[in-house]
C-alpha cells in the first residue's frame, strides 16, 4: 500500500513537472514572440532569425498614403504601377501643379481609388486625376502572395478598411481568414519580422506554386469594379479621369491582351467612361523592354521617356522639357 | 507530412494524446488511423500501393507458413524485386512514398517465414500498422515486421524524457546541419558548370555531414515518436565517421539496411560459406544491389559498386594501417568519394564534375568561400550550421569512447536539464527561421 502510495506521487510529479516544463515553454515563446513585435529585442531578434525586418509592401503604400493626403497647391493627381514609377522616376517635382505617386500593380484599382479618394479630399481645387499604368496591370486582383502586404496591412491599418467594397473584402477574407484582417493583428504582424515570415510563409504554403495558377481575365471583377468606382467619385468632385496606357512593348500577346481589353471595355461599358484609354497604346520595340513589361535601364532616361510623357499628359513637362 | 512540420506536430500531438486516453486494446486502432492519416497526406494513389504490399505480404506469410523452399528461391525474393523497383523507378512513373522501404520490411518478413524465423501475423490489420508504421514508413529504420507486431498488443513503458530529447536533436541535425548545409551542396552540385573542383571537393564533404545529419535526424525522430508510443525501433547510426575501415562503416551507417542485406541477400547468396572469390562475388552483388535500391540512376549503382569493391580490398588486403586516426580518415575519404557518385544528379553529371578537376581554376580559401556567398547562406547561417556540427562531433566522439551522454544528463540539476532544453528549442525556431526563404524540404532519404 505503501508502495503504491509513493508510486503515485512520484507519478503525479512527473505529470505536474511535465505540464510546468510546457507552460515554461508556452510562456517563453509567448514573451519571444512578443519581443520581436515591440521592445528593444526586436532587431535582435530579426538579425539571429535572419528576417531583414523590412515590411515590404507596407513600406511601398504607407508613404505614398501620406504623400496624397498632403495639403499642397497641386491640382493633379497621377497614379500608376511600377511601370508608370520608372517612367515618372525624376519628373516627381517638375510640375508644382502636379502630384506624383505611382505605387505597384499590386495594389489593385481597389488600392488606386482609396488614393483617389485621399488625394480629393484633401485638394478640394483637384482637376485631374490621372491613372498610368501598362495592360497587366488591369488582371490585378487580390493575390494571396500580394495582396496581404500590399492592401490588407496599408490600408486596413490606417483605416481605410470601409473603403474596400465586400467583393474585395469577400476575397481578403477568404484568402487570409478575417481573424488576420483586423487592424490591431495586421499591425501586430507587420511590425514584428518574425511574425511576418511566419504568416506569409504559411501562406505561401498553402496557396501553392504561383506557376500552377490558373489563368486570370485581362481584366479583374475588382478592376472592372474600381474603376467604375473611381469615375463617380471623381465625377462627384467635378474632377475629369484619364486612364493613360505607358509604352507597351511591341510583342504579340501584348497586342492581343490590348484587343481583348477593348473588346471588354466595350462589354462592360468602362469605354463611355474611359473613351480616351484604348487610344492611348503605344508599342515599342521590344529591345526597350528588359521583361517585356519594365524599361531596360538603358532606356529608363529622361530623354528617352519625356517624349511619352508629353504625348500622355501634355501639361506635365510642357514644351520645352 | 514531413515530420519537421508544424502540421505533423499537431498530428503527433493528437494521436499521442490519444493512445493515452484510449483502453489498451484500442490503442492499436488508434495507431492504424493514425498511419493511414499520415500516409494519405502525401496523396491518394500511393496508399494503393501500400495496400497491394501488404495483401501481398499477408497471402505469402500464410502461404510459406510450412514451406521451405531453398536458397535460391530466398535470393531472388530479396533480388528480383529490387531489381524491378529500380525498373520502374527508372521510367520516372510515380514512384508512392516509402515504396523502398515497405518493400523490404515485406520482403525479410516473407524470408523470415520461408526459413522459419518467425510465423506469419494472422490478423491482416495488425501486419498492415507494421508496415505502414508511420514513424518509419518514409525513411526506416527497416525494422523486421514481426519485431513491432510483437509490440502492438503489448508496448513498453516509454522513456519520455529520453525519447523527447531524441526528438529534439534529430529536429536541431535536421534544421540546423543538413537543411542549411543542403543549400551550400545544392548550389555546387547543381550548377557544376561555373565552380571550381575546389568547391566540388568541398561540397562533397559537406555533403558527407549533410547526409548524416539528415538521416541520423530522421531516425532519432522516428526512434522518439515510436518510443512514446510504446514501440522500440533500431537505433540506425552509431558514429559511421568514426568508423576504422569500410566493412566496420556499415556497421554504424544505416544499420538497419545492412542487417536487411546480410539477412536477405549477402546470406542466401552463400555468404562466405563458399569459398574466398565467391564471398568477394557476393559482397560486390550485395553492394550492387543496394545501390539499386538506393535510387533511379545508374550513379546510385557506381556507389553502390564502389563500396563493394573497398570492402573487396579490405577483405583481400595483408597491410593494416596502424594508426588509429589516418584509419578514420582514410575510411572517410574513401565513403566520401563514393558520397560524390551519390548526390551527383546522375552519371552524367557525376562525369562531368570529375572532368573538372586540374582545370587549373583557382583553388584558394577565399575563392571558394565566395563560389558558396551564391548559395544565399549569410553568417547567421554558418553560425548554426557551425554550432550544430560541433555538437554533433563532439557528441559523437564522446558516445564512440562509451560516454553515457544520457546518464550525465539526468545527473544535472532540473534548472540545467530544462534550460539546455529551452535553448535546444529556440535554437531549432530560429535555424528554421533563418532558412524558411530557401527550399529545402523533405528528408533525402524519403525520396528512395
Amino acid at each position: 500500500m505503501e508502495a503504491s502510495r509513493t508510486y503515485n506521487i512520484s507519478k503525479k510529479k512527473i505529470i505536474y513537472g511535465r505540464i510546468a516544463f510546457v507552460l515554461i515553454l508556452a510562456l517563453l515563446l509567448c514573451a519571444f514572440d512578443y519581443a520581436s513585435y515591440k521592445g528593444p529585442l526586436r532587431s535582435y531578434i530579426n538579425k539571429v532569425a535572419n528576417l531583414n525586418g523590412s515590411r515590404y509592401g507596407y513600406e511601398e503604400v504607407a508613404p505614398v498614403l501620406s504623400f496624397v493626403s498632403e495639403q499642397d497647391a497641386t491640382t493633379s493627381l497621377i497614379l500608376g504601377d511600377s511601370v508608370a514609377n520608372q517612367l515618372f522616376d525624376g519628373v516627381l517635382y517638375d510640375n508644382p501643379d502636379f502630384r506624383i505617386c505611382p505605387v505597384n500593380r499590386a495594389i489593385t484599382f481597389a488600392g488606386q481609388y482609396i488614393l483617389v479618394k485621399e488625394y480629393l479630399k484633401n485638394h478640394p481645387d483637384a482637376t485631374d486625376v490621372y491613372i498610368v499604368f501598362y495592360s497587366g496591370t488591369l488582371a490585378s486582383d487580390i493575390d494571396p502572395l500580394l495582396s496581404y502586404q500590399y492592401i490588407a496591412m496599408p490600408f486596413i491599418i490606417h483605416g481605410y478598411g470601409d473603403d474596400l467594397d465586400p467583393l474585395v473584402m469577400g476575397k481578403l477574407k477568404a484568402t487570409y481568414g478575417s481573424f488576420f484582417l483586423k487592424p490591431a493583428v495586421l499591425d501586430y504582424i507587420n511590425e514584428s519580422g518574425l511574425n511576418r515570415a511566419l504568416y506569409l510563409n504559411a501562406i505561401t504554403k498553402l496557396n501553392g506554386d504561383p506557376a500552377d495558377k490558373k489563368e486570370t481575365p485581362v481584366i479583374s471583377d475588382v478592376s472592372i469594379d474600381y474603376l467604375k468606382q473611381i469615375y463617380a467619385l471623381c465625377s462627384q468632385n467635378g474632377v475629369s479621369v484619364h486612364l493613360v496606357s505607358t509604352p507597351l512593348c511591341d510583342i504579340p500577346s501584348r497586342r492581343s491582351e490590348c484587343d481583348e481589353i477593348r473588346k471588354v471595355f466595350a462589354e462592360t461599358g468602362l469605354d463611355e467612361l474611359y473613351p480616351d484609354y484604348c487610344d492611348s497604346f503605344v508599342f515599342c520595340e521590344s529591345s526597350m523592354f528588359m521583361d517585356e513589361v519594365h524599361f531596360a535601364p538603358e532606356y529608363k532616361n529622361r530623354e528617352t521617356l519625356n517624349p511619352y510623357i508629353r504625348q500622355m499628359i501634355p501639361l506635365l513637362l510642357g514644351s520645352d522639357s | 507530412m514531413q515530420l519537421t512540420s508544424v502540421v505533423f506536430l499537431i498530428f503527433y500531438i493528437m494521436m499521442l494524446a490519444l493512445t493515452r486516453i484510449v483502453p489498451q486494446r484500442i490503442r492499436k486502432y488508434v495507431l492504424l488511423i493514425a498511419n493511414i492519416i499520415f500516409y494519405l497526406s502525401s496523396g491518394p494513389v500511393g496508399g494503393v500501393f501500400l495496400l497491394g504490399v501488404a495483401a501481398a505480404a499477408f497471402s505469402l506469410g500464410i502461404f510459406f507458413e510450412n514451406r521451405r523452399p531453398g536458397p535460391v528461391s530466398l535470393c531472388l525474393l530479396g533480388i528480383v524485386p529490387i531489381v524491378l523497383m529500380f525498373a520502374y523507378h527508372m521510367t520516372g512513373a510515380f514512384y508512392p512514398l516509402g515504396f523502398s522501404f515497405y518493400m523490404l520490411m515485406a520482403i525479410g518478413y516473407i524470408a523470415d517465414v520461408m526459413t522459419g524465423k518467425c510465423k506469419p501475423v494472422r490478423r491482416f490489420s495488425d501486419l498492415f500498422i507494421c508496415l505502414s508504421f508511420f514513424p518509419v514508413i518514409v525513411s526506416g529504420p527497416i525494422e523486421k515486421l514481426q519485431d513491432i507486431s510483437a509490440q502492438l498488443d503489448d508496448p513498453r513503458e516509454s522513456d519520455f524524457t529520453y525519447s523527447f530529447l531524441l526528438i529534439l536533436w534529430g529536429l536541431l541535425e535536421k534544421i540546423s546541419i543538413s537543411n542549411i548545409a543542403g543549400l551550400l551542396v545544392g548550389e555546387v552540385f547543381d550548377h557544376y558548370d561555373s565552380h571550381s573542383w575546389a568547391a566540388i571537393m568541398a561540397a562533397t564533404v559537406i555533403y558527407a555531414f549533410q547526409l548524416y545529419a539528415d538521416f541520423d535526424g530522421y531516425s532519432n525522430i522516428a526512434f522518439g515518436c515510436a518510443g512514446l508510443l510504446g514501440i522500440n525501433i533500431k537505433r540506425n547510426f552509431r558514429q559511421p565517421y568514426l568508423a576504422e575501415g569500410v566493412r566496420d562503416f556499415w556497421r554504424r551507417w544505416h544499420i538497419s539496411l545492412s542487417e536487411w542485406l546480410r539477412d536477405y541477400i549477402y546470406i542466401p547468396l552463400g555468404g562466405s560459406r563458399k569459398g574466398n572469390m565467391r564471398k568477394q562475388l557476393n559482397v560486390l552483388i550485395t553492394f550492387a544491389i543496394s545501390g539499386l535500391w538506393h535510387g533511379a540512376g545508374f550513379n546510385f549503382l557506381v556507389w553502390g559498386l564502389l563500396h563493394g569493391i573497398y570492402q573487396i580490398i579490405e577483405n583481400l588486403s595483408k597491410h593494416h594501417i596502424k594508426n588509429r586516426i589516418v584509419r578514420i580518415v582514410l575510411t572517410f575519404a574513401a565513403v566520401d568519394l563514393a558520397w560524390f557518385f551519390f548526390r551527383a544528379r546522375d552519371l552524367s553529371s557525376a562525369v562531368g564534375m570529375l572532368k573538372r578537376f586540374g582545370s587549373g581554376m583557382s583553388i584558394s580559401p577565399v575563392s571558394v568561400l565566395n563560389e558558396f556567398a551564391s548559395s544565399g547562406l549569410n553568417y547567421i547561417h554558418i553560425m548554426y550550421l557551425l554550432a550544430a556540427f560541433a555538437v554533433l562531433v563532439i557528441t559523437d566522439v564522446m558516445r564512440n569512447k562509451g560516454v553515457k551522454i544520457y546518464e550525465m544528463y539526468l545527473r544535472l540539476p532540473t534548472v540545467i536539464r530544462w534550460a539546455a532544453c529551452y535553448i535546444v528549442i529556440f535554437w531549432i525556431i530560429l535555424a528554421s527561421l533563418s532558412v524558411m526563404s530557401m527550399d529545402i524540404s523533405g528528408f533525402i532519404y524519403g525520396s528512395f
